[in-house]
């Protein structure tokens, strides 16, 4: 097996006219790495990801890819290929032109070309597509066209643009599989475009958060969940995210809105400014703890969140099994005290 | 159809077909009036009040053919310009639009303004400049200086027509033929122009078309040696006499070629139009 590159960006800045996209991201994937890049709309990944592939330039760093520098080569040269969001098969193309494509334009001859274009065609289950025109073709089909086109000449990098987001609920689910078992076959690096955090979880060895053209975090998906490191992140991560309030500390307490939440045994010293993130599944309903007044309950089926008033504050507190609790009642929740993670208010960063 | 039931539809589809065939009507009289006089002859033409029952004959045909006052030599003359400025425009107007709609050329708007603006200059007022412009060249009554003439006519408009074929195509569409290892010019043969041969196909019936109806510069600039066909009318025409018979079975003879292009391009030709006409203009 062919072994995927390593990738390093170094200090990438890009502009648009004078909004700044990117600032100062830096980066390493790992050969062979599934690599997801995940950040709302406009945070700067899907430009990252067309740095990558060349399709536009940046204003300031450096890309190197195995330790060459390729920060300014045409995208043709790079040998990635990529899967965009809106597939970009041709459509004055058969399936299996759309295919071969990328291998006529590499030279290769027509025997060869059959023959790959087979395989690649087999793997994804679309050989019985190969005659048609992409527009006679049902949105997951066409995907499988462009996974096709992405995997048959055997690039260094494949990059994938939110390949999942124009698919059902649940085809969504059946090709993230695929698309996880085709990386682990194809043994190459792969770099991962997408809004949804559950597709990022279950799909990569590592995530990097996008925000506000910042890369805020990089980890495994574990780490990232467990260990937020900033505020931003910690408002991102999770579904629903973690609650985030203004506390304060006061002789080892943690206080909010005047309610005592945990005792901590030291290390901390007296400060206010502080927020306090705490996920739904780690507040619980108990007998002796705060006040809360349910202000509404979302069925989920096997669980329900509970969206609480905790004086003018709403919080979410997730609960796994179906409640009859009603809106307006009040209950007693308490906070699991090992959960708890505090920011700096001005800072954002963890304390 | 659409007598039987009168709800709501089939009233609209009534009014449009009635609108359409009085449009029709207008359009086609003249057409169908030369039809009647070239199968007459030059005597029964004159005749007044008009005969409407009369011996059909094909003698003016013949004449406008085979006479002595034949049409076939101003037939080729137009053919070659017609063929030639069409083939140079699609080959200059093709790379020049895609720059135009694609690469990030400094001064873009402004040369897209500028190729524009020539079009609205009233061809009256460019006969005198372009006499001159020739005939300090020595081409005057030239196919290549009928050529260049139609040309200028012809390209601006192409492009025009071409960019907003080319900005309807996704960007990514290109993007993804790079990253397969396409080059620019790969690109554009097997990506891009595929996809446009809508707008080429409109962009070759419009520029045929137009120059081989073009009186004017023709009347002007040529003549003598070169001749298109639209000259060729006033063969028929002197100062004793008008062979009105044969001018019309001439006249006939000229549309064949263009009523055969507009029926190869027919589909292509609709579509061009009522896409210019949603997109309103085109250009940004």
């Amino acid at each position: 097996m062919d072994k995927g590159i390593k990738i390093e960006l170094k200090n990438i800045s890009k502009n648009y006219g004078k909004t700044k996209v990117l600032n100062d991201v830096n980066l390493t994937i790992n050969p062979n790495e599934f690599f997801a890049f995940l950040g709302p709309s406009g945070s700067g990944k899907t430009t990252t990801l067309r740095i990558l592939a060349g399709l536009e330039d940046v204003e300031d760093g450096q890309i190197l890819f195995d330790s060459k520098d390729i920060t300014h080569s045409s995208p043709g040269s790079r040998d990635v290929a990529m899967v965009f969001q809106s597939y970009a098969l041709y459509p004055h193309m058969s399936v299996f032109e759309n295919i071969a494509f990328p291998l006529k334009m590499d030279g290769i001859k027509k025997n060869k070309i059959n023959e790959l274009v087979t395989h690649a065609s087999l793997r994804v289950k679309i050989e019985h597509l190969l005659k048609r025109k992409p527009g006679q073709l049902s949105g997951g089909q066409q995907q499988r066209v462009a996974l096709a086109r992405a995997i048959v000449r055997k690039p260094k990098l494949f990059l994938l643009d939110e390949p999942l987001s124009n698919l059902d609920a649940k085809l969504r689910l059946e090709t993230r599989v695929e698309l996880k078992n085709l990386h682990k076959n194809l043994n190459v690096t792969t770099v991962y475009v997408t809004h949804d955090q559950e597709e990022a979880m279950t799909l990569a060895n590592r995530i990097g958060i996008f925000l506000k053209g910042k890369l805020m975090q990089v980890g495994t998906p574990k780490e990232i969940f467990d260990n937020p490191l900033s505020l931003d992140v910690a408002g991102f991560i999770g579904n629903p995210p973690m609650n985030l309030l203004e506390a304060e500390i006061k002789s080892k307490n943690l206080i909010i809105e005047g309610n005592l939440i945990a005792n901590f045994k030291s290390k901390y010293e007296n400060r206010k400014n502080v927020i306090v993130g705490i996920r739904p599944n780690d507040i619980s309903i108990s007998n002796n703890g705060i006040k809360a007044k349910i202000y509404l309950v979302e069925q989920l089926g096997d669980s329900s969140i509970l969206n609480l008033l905790l004086k003018e504050k709403i919080i979410k507190c997730k609960v796994n099994e179906n409640t009859n609790l009603q809106e307006g009642e009040e209950i007693e929740i308490s906070f699991n005290s090992e959960k708890i993670y505090l920011f700096d208010k001005n800072t954002g960063l963890k304390i | 159809m659409s007598f039987i039931k009168f709800n709501k539809k089939n009233y609209r589809n009534f009014i449009i077909t009635f609108v359409a065939t009085f449009i029709l009507l207008i359009w086609i009289l003249p057409l169908i009036w030369s039809v009647f006089v070239s199968l007459k002859s030059e005597i029964e033409v004159l005749a007044y009040p008009p005969n409407i029952f009369f011996e059909p004959v094909l003698d003016n045909f013949k004449a406008a053919i085979f006479g002595s006052l034949s049409i076939i030599s101003e037939l080729i003359d137009s053919f070659i310009i017609a063929t030639i400025t069409t083939t140079l425009t699609l080959i200059l107007s093709i790379p020049a639009a895609y720059s135009l709609a694609r690469l990030n050329l400094f001064g873009k708007k402004k040369i897209g303004f500028y190729v524009l603006a020539t079009q609205m200059i009233p061809p009256m007022g460019l006969v005198i400049p372009y006499y001159l412009i020739l005939g300090k060249f020595g081409w005057l009554d030239t196919y290549h200086g009928m050529i260049i003439v139609y040309m200028t006519f012809s390209l601006p408009f192409a492009i025009w027509l071409m960019v907003s074929f080319m900005e309807d195509i996704p960007r990514e569409m290109e993007e993804a033929a790079f990253l397969d290892k396409a080059s620019r010019i790969k690109t554009l043969l097997y990506i891009i122009i595929p996809q446009v041969k809508g707008g080429i196909a409109v962009t070759t019936i419009f520029t045929f078309m137009n120059s081989w109806n073009e009186f004017l510069f023709a009347v002007q600039l040529s003549g003598n040696k070169v001749r298109p066909v639209t000259i060729a009318m006033y063969n028929f025409v002197s100062v004793e006499q008008t062979l009105w018979a044969k001018l019309c079975a001439a006249a006939l003879i000229a549309m064949v070629p263009v009523i055969i292009i507009g029926l190869i391009g027919n589909n292509h030709i609709v579509k061009g139009l009522t896409l210019g006409a949603v997109k309103g203009g085109g250009r940004k």
